[in-house]
């Protein structure tokens, strides 16, 4: 039965009625769509790295932290990070070098600065699977031409099937597919910064490098900076080029985190464990996210 | 300290020539001031002294030296940038040190020399800021700050004043001239403010569409202007200029057209210098101040009739605008409005400066 309210105060029906307005129902179903998408599956992943929850038994049962635990514990994990920091550290610090190091050619460059950088781009386009199979094929050891080129060199090894060389091969492939990703947005970023300054270090005496070092650099700090976040988010999650190539190969020496993940949720089946990794990528991506911010504004 | 010489500098972008001919020789510690409207091509003639422009022809000399494929950094000159161009990573400091530090000066020279510029531009105070942590007057002084650390042969100045407000580029106007008169380093300043040009040159290069107008010391610029262009830009409001032809009565000759203006020319050599021009159109100028109400000046008949179109106070004098005919008079008088709109007044115009063009070359005819 309802009970007469004092005027002005606050009822159940008001309180209702303000959250059903034309604003919050409009943001509903956008709210619907990111709950489902991302909300949910999120506290999902959270209960499934707590269940022993793998797709052979029929249902999960509470496990505590064990597959947490086993995160530390298990020496094939150890070994994922393991080869995910060289793999990362390695790739990323090629691109960088190459990517600004191109992208401060074409800067200079007096012409020819859109074409270069539409072909320089195209293996962006390319899907990373699509990179994976021509990496495949280049350096396949029967039929890949620059597994040719080595031979006619006297290098006579199984490129993808050789633990020393297995790793930088797919090293190699991410730095050729993302390096002119890094070129396009320092580029971008070089060619946004005032010429004044640039022209004033000019007539103040510097040479080009010394240009580059104290005004080009310093200036386009941050926007390096975004390069590398991106690309150090990326770097650990795709697994499709490496997938493609070794699968994680030879004797794990390929297999990064993410590589990891699918072999352990798809192959093995145990969605737990898969998930206390995944949730562990997500850890130590935010913290990697919120470095990379403290670098770019810490030279306030 | 030193001259710089323009030998028949010219400047084209493909086909387009930007500065045509420029041919000048500016003395050790001379303050020249290139100005003329936007396009004309006085900030490309900075630049090519500066290094920032290739040099399509002729021969650039800093002292006795030959600049043209010297980079800028060789040059020993300093420049300040209409935008300032400060280094926005460093502080005020290390803005001003950074071309001593590139030329290797010990730190303790270094220290004194930015010291000293920052006590000459007060701005002691501000050495620890980040530009943006600047207004811009206070940017403005760090880069003339670091361009006097230097000591250069050779001052460029490309607009540097055209982002301030007015009240504060009246004051930098008279600092700079200040700082002039002290360093006596010569000093070259592009500016498309002709009183910026009157009050701060010594000599005053007037530029039009890349070709060089005028040059001439400001008195002369302003009373012996070569051109009707010279003559229009320099002064403010600017000259009037009425059409009219030459018309004889009698003895006297008079400048006469149909809107009912008519001017006696008093001047017997003038009059005969203007002969061959009999059959001409001609353009006659007078600047404002040259027009008065004040009956001394002309015998009565003489006198024209005008009205009162618009009456601007400024203060200290007014500005009016006489119509006669289709023709339009700016006249500025001393002290406050004393006319009407509407009313129609008997004004003169000084029998003793004016200026006469031919209006086909448009060159100074007296």
């Amino acid at each position: 039965m309802p009970q007469p309210q004092p005027k002005g105060a606050p009822s159940a029906g008001g309180r209702l009625a303000r959250f059903f307005t034309t604003e919050n129902m409009m943001l509903a179903p956008a709210m619907l769509v990111l709950a489902s998408v991302s909300i949910f599956p999120f506290l999902y992943l959270i209960y499934a790295s707590l269940m022993d929850f793998s797709l052979a038994i029929d249902n999960p049962t509470f496990a505590g932290f064990r597959n947490w635990l086993r995160l530390v514990k298990d020496p094939l994990i150890f070994q994922s990070w393991k080869v995910t920091i060289v793999y990362a550290v390695t790739g990323l610090g090629l691109e960088l070098i190459l990517g600004v190091g191109i992208a401060l050619l074409l800067y200079a460059a007096p012409w020819g600065r859109n074409l270069f950088v539409t072909l320089w781009m195209l293996p962006i386009f390319v899907a990373p699977v699509v990179a994976g199979l021509l990496g495949w094929f280049l350096l396949n050891s029967s039929y890949g031409l620059y597994a040719w080129v080595l031979q006619q060199f006297g290098v006579h090894t199984d490129i993808f099937g050789t633990v020393a060389t297995a790793l930088p091969a797919v090293i190699l492939i991410d730095v050729w597919e993302w390096t002119p990703l890094i070129t396009l947005i320092v580029l971008s970023g070089l060619q946004s910064l005032p010429t004044e300054p640039l022209e004033a270090a000019e007539v103040d005496g510097a040479t080009y490098w010394q240009k580059l070092r104290y005004i080009i650099l310093p200036l386009s700090f941050r926007i390096i900076v975004v390069a590398l976040l991106i690309r150090s988010m990326d770097i650990m999650r795709f697994i499709d080029t490496i997938f493609i190539t070794t699968a994680g190969g030879p004797a794990d020496s390929t297999k990064i985190i993410g590589l990891r993940l699918f072999d352990v949720a798809f192959r093995f089946m145990d969605i737990g464990f898969a998930a206390a990794i995944g949730l562990s990528m997500l850890v130590v991506t935010i913290f990697l996210g919120k470095a990379f911010i403290r670098v770019m504004y810490g030279r306030e | 300290m030193a001259t710089v010489r323009f030998d028949k500098v010219v400047k084209s972008y493909g086909n387009q020539l930007v500065v045509k001919e420029f041919n000048l020789e500016i003395k050790d510690q001379e303050f020249i001031v290139l100005v003329g409207p936007s396009g004309c091509g006085k900030s490309t003639t900075l630049r090519m002294v500066a290094g920032l422009e290739e040099i399509t022809g002729g021969d650039l000399y800093i002292g006795d030296i030959r600049v043209n494929d010297m980079p800028p950094k060789d040059r020993d000159i300093a420049m300040v940038f209409q935008n300032y161009a400060l280094y926005p990573h460093m502080n005020v400091y290390e803005n001003m040190a950074f071309g001593l530090k590139l030329r290797k000066y010990s730190a303790s020279e270094i220290d004194k020399r930015v010291k000293e510029a920052a006590a000459i531009l007060s701005i002691e105070h501000l050495l620890d800021r980040k530009p943006r942590q600047l207004s811009g007057g206070q940017r403005q002084r760090v880069a003339i700050g670091r361009a006097i650390v230097r000591e250069p042969k050779v001052f460029l100045m490309d607009e540097p004043l055209s982002n301030l407000d007015a009240k504060l580029r009246v004051q930098m106007r008279a600092e700079l001239a200040k700082l002039h008169q002290r360093l006596k380093t010569t000093t070259i300043y592009v500016t498309h403010d002709q009183t910026e040009a009157m009050t701060m040159g010594d000599r005053i290069v007037v530029m039009k569409d890349g070709i060089v107008q005028q040059v001439a010391s400001p008195e002369e610029l302003y009373n012996r202007p070569a051109n009707m262009f010279v003559a229009g830009f320099i002064g403010s409001p600017s000259m009037n200029f009425v059409a009219c032809r030459m018309q004889e009565k009698g003895n006297e000759t008079y400048l006469v057209n149909e809107e009912g203006f008519s001017f006696l020319l008093l001047s017997p050599e003038v009059a005969a210098r203007l002969a061959p021009y009999k059959q001409k159109a001609l353009v006659f100028g007078i600047r404002p101040e040259d027009i008065s109400d004040s009956l001394s000046w002309v015998a009565e008949e003489n006198y024209l009739a005008a009205r009162v179109d618009v009456v601007e106070n400024l203060g200290a004098e007014t500005l009016i605008y006489f119509s006669l005919g289709k023709e339009t008079l700016v006249g500025r008088f001393v002290g406050g409005p004393r006319y009407r709109v509407g009313e129609t007044v008997k004004i003169a115009l000084n029998p003793n400066r004016y200026y006469l063009f031919d209006q086909e070359t448009e060159l100074s005819l007296l």
